[in-house]
């Protein structure tokens, strides 16, 4: 963070706070995810997305292209729609086909491209693609909402606000794959272009580009089924109409597989909370902001209905503890010292899904004091074993930063209750009972915990009384197994933030938990938990549309400040108003 | 950069890497060891070498028990040595020999970490090597993590010099598993060093179809076979959705 002004700020809160599974699950949606930070950066760099292809039938079959320029590149979604029959629509990874089929594509493509395209994009994992092609992906109807805004519409009727308001997407994406992954671009062909380098970009691009082509495909079908009568869906509903993305498993090994990138993502989180913590006052500006945010934050608690139980409990209470914080926070309130501080330690005796959104919350209102730290969020550097390094000094280091970890008693069946794998069913990420399921042999290494406390217990009983001076280099070569959590325990020393504090083989640990977590760094709301191992969420819901991203710029008007109409940045926590 | 003959995939390092990681644990790599032994490989690939063969070549199923280093190597390269001016770039003072055959992806990471601690007070010498472009690739990975350049000199053969960006001069293709190879590095300065970027490389690597699916059956001995009661307990609305 070297390169930001020197903002003040208070103490960052403690990774052993941060890091715990149940306050992960507990995020909310910030404005440095990275769907914010995309959308606010097309915005500011004029973008316009145009439409050069477009060859949809008259049941919504066909091809399409998206293309827009971007950082002076230009970037084009490749969509199909294909027919799929009931019997084979699934979100999930064992699914075979899909309602309709994307690539982001590096530049526009040509016919040939195109060709090539459609052969390949509804193939998706089973197919090679180019690296020319940056992103590949896959979204299936919702077949409810789909077939009832086509009715709607065609007969020149606006789809039922209480059924957007529930589902809130027209298609979900079952998988976003970047980086190497089929054929398709390593993320390095792009990451150094302007306004690029930011984590996700490009998939976070490619979802709202989906999104507009869902918005699009609707209208189409009904234009074409009732030429005369058909409408257009109407502004409103459009901007609250968002992408769905079923989640599961497949996410999760990401938190453990990039822990410098995780790293910088939750430090950068917690520097900007310590920043507006520190702000000695609150202008009148943020004050009404954040009082206008207050009240939709309560209409959108309300709006958030989920059938899991265990969810629709924690929104109940969350509902009653945000509508009594905002009794006690006043007019007084704000005019004493360090207003967004005192609401940060109001909200800590309550849930942790209130401490969360009151984080959320007090980031909201200060784009300039929080929103430069998003270049802060990507790594370039990975993972490295420091070999000589003593053993006393890594066997100290485990018991500083791992004691969570060296606590727990693996021998207790509930410890080690679960595993991790990849299913050669289509290499579906899965969650098996060790004491019940084949295949814990070959577990995926997600059991960190269990690792560096068996580090820790061979570097307790070495054979020899002086080998705590042995550089690690030597142990390693007797025992090559621990090179793995050797290389995590040094890597957290010089990143507090890469670490979930949690046993994730144990039988109480939530996958929904993480995935949650990931999914608020992405910028998603609404979560929607199906299970322990998946949810469904809503990305985009509320956010500006093709038409009204880059217009301001592209028009000269001025940038500073907000202007007349629609806030490309106001979209946190959508609701769905009264028309 | 075609590693063969034929039909070939199309692949990018990252990619590469992550199939790699996989195939090295298929291979039986404990998971620390088969990330190290991807990456050299990976590193090779890119650069025009037989990277995936010498994945292939490697493993500690057929490696023999693990070589033992004379106890006075721990004296040698322990930070509290004064034998040493690493800081100077001083002449290499100590020496490990081992002459049981060398596994490049089970003992490699290892034994490169052992020669990379001493940063120039240790020479290494191997009598055999199962994989030994494997073992280039990891001094090559161990360059850039440690700011090192290494010397490798195979059997009577030339010393190449290697930093995180290539060798020279080249090894050749094939490298006998019986010729000796002596390892030995010392510290470079951020000025001298031509560092590769820190970061995966772009270019497109090619790998022959026969090697491509070698890589992948290895590969496939991580995956767990699937039931019916596996996959209705996978993650997900059940096997249709129709929400």
């Amino acid at each position: 963070m070297s390169g930001e002004l020197a903002w003040p700020q208070v103490g960052l809160r403690s990774p052993d706070e941060v890091m715990q599974l149940d306050r992960m699950g507990a995020f909310f949606p910030t404005r440095l995810s990275f769907m914010r930070s995309l959308i606010r950066d097309l915005d500011a760099d004029g973008c316009q997305v145009t439409r050069p292809v477009w060859e949809i039938d008259d049941d919504g079959y066909g091809r399409a292209v998206y293309a827009v320029d971007f950082g002076g590149h230009t970037y084009s979604l490749v969509a199909f729609s294909t027919p799929l029959a009931p019997e084979d629509r699934t979100d999930r990874v064992i699914a075979q086909a899909w309602d309709s089929s994307y690539v982001l594509f590096d530049g526009v493509p040509g016919p040939a491209e195109i060709d090539r395209l459609a052969d390949a994009a509804p193939r998706q994992e089973a197919a090679r693609f180019e690296p020319v092609d940056l992103i590949l992906s896959r979204a299936n109807r919702s077949v409810r909402l789909f077939d009832h805004v086509i009715e709607q519409l065609a007969l020149g009727h606006q789809p039922d606000p209480d059924m957007i308001r529930s589902i809130g997407y027209l298609m979900r994406t079952t998988a976003v794959y970047a980086n190497g992954k089929f054929g398709i671009a390593d993320r390095n062909r792009y990451a150094d272009r302007p306004l690029m380098d930011h984590p996700f970009r490009a998939e976070m691009l490619t979802v709202w580009l989906i999104r507009g082509f869902t918005m699009d495909l609707v209208e189409h079908i009904a234009a074409r089924r009732s030429p005369a009568a058909a409408v257009t869906l109407e502004r409103r509903l459009r901007r609250y109409l968002g992408i769905g993305n079923a989640t599961g498993l497949g996410m999760a090994p990401f938190l453990i597989s990039h822990p410098i990138l995780i790293n910088n993502w939750m430090l950068v989180r917690e520097t900007a909370l310590a920043r507006v913590r520190a702000l000695p006052a609150a202008d009148p500006g943020s004050r009404q902001r954040f009082r206008q945010l207050a009240a939709r934050v309560g209409l959108h608690l309300d709006q958030w209905q989920v059938e899991d139980e265990r969810q629709a409990s924690r929104i109940d209470v969350l509902r009653r503890e945000w509508a009594d914080l905002q009794e006690l926070i006043g007019d007084r309130w704000w005019d004493e010292p360090r207003p967004w501080d005192r609401l940060v330690e109001l909200s800590q005796d309550r849930s942790l899904e209130c401490q969360e959104l009151v984080v959320a919350a007090v980031l909201e209102p200060h784009p300039d004091v929080v929103d430069g730290l998003t270049s802060c969020m990507t790594s370039g550097v990975e993972p490295t074993l420091a070999p000589a390094m003593t053993l006393d000094e890594l066997r100290r280091l485990i018991e500083a930063q791992w004691d969570w970890a060296i606590a727990l008693d693996f021998d207790d069946p509930s410890e080690a209750a679960r595993f991790w794998y990849v299913s050669e069913d289509n290499l579906e990420p899965r969650l098996g009972n060790r004491h019940l399921d084949d295949g814990a042999e070959l577990e995926e290494p997600l059991d960190v915990a269990r690792r560096v406390k068996a580090l820790h217990q061979d570097l307790l009983h070495r054979p020899r009384p002086t080998a705590g001076s042995e550089p690690l280099a030597t142990f390693l070569l007797a025992k090559p197994h621990h090179r793995y959590a050797a290389r995590r325990v040094q890597t957290l020393a010089d990143h507090p933030y890469s670490e979930i504090r949690a046993n994730l083989i144990g039988e109480r640990c939530l996958p929904i938990d993480m995935l949650r977590a990931k999914l608020s760094l992405f910028g998603a709301a609404k979560f929607d938990p199906k299970s322990d191992l998946w949810t469904r969420v809503a990305l985009y819901q509320g956010a500006p549309l093709a038409d009204e991203v880059g217009a301001a710029a592209r028009s000269g008007a001025d940038s500073g400040g907000r202007r007349p109409g629609f806030d490309c940045d106001d979209w946190w926590l959508p609701v769905l108003e009264p028309r | 950069m075609a590693a063969g003959a034929g039909a070939s995939v199309k692949t990018s390092h990252r990619e590469l890497y992550a199939l790699l990681v996989k195939t090295g644990r298929g291979l039986g790599l404990p998971i620390g060891d088969a990330q190290d032994a991807a990456r050299a490989a990976a590193w090779l690939s890119l650069r025009g070498y037989a990277g995936v063969e010498a994945m292939l070549a490697t493993g500690p199923a057929s490696a023999p028990a693990r070589p033992r280093i004379d106890d006075s190597v721990a004296d040698v390269v322990g930070p509290a040595d004064g034998r040493s001016d690493p800081a100077s770039g001083s002449v290499p003072i100590g020496t490990a020999e081992v002459v049981e055959m060398v596994s490049a992806g089970g003992h490699g990471p290892g034994l490169v970490d052992l020669v990379a601690a001493g940063r120039g007070s240790l020479v290494l010498r191997l009598s055999a090597v199962d994989s030994p472009l494997l073992l280039f690739g990891l001094c090559a990975s161990a360059a850039t993590d440690h700011r090192l350049r290494f010397e490798l000199t195979v059997g009577s053969g030339p010393a190449h010099a290697l930093d995180g960006f290539d060798c020279r001069p080249r090894p050749p293709r094939l490298l006998p598993q019986s010729s000796p190879l002596t390892i030995s590095c010392r510290p470079v300065d951020a000025e001298q060093l031509e560092a590769e970027p820190r970061r995966w490389p772009t270019e497109e690597i090619s790998v022959d179809d026969d090697t491509w699916s070698a890589a992948n059956e290895l590969a496939a001995r991580t995956y767990v076979p699937s039931d019916e009661r596996s996959r209705m307990k996978g993650a997900g609305a059940g096997l249709t959705d129709n929400d």
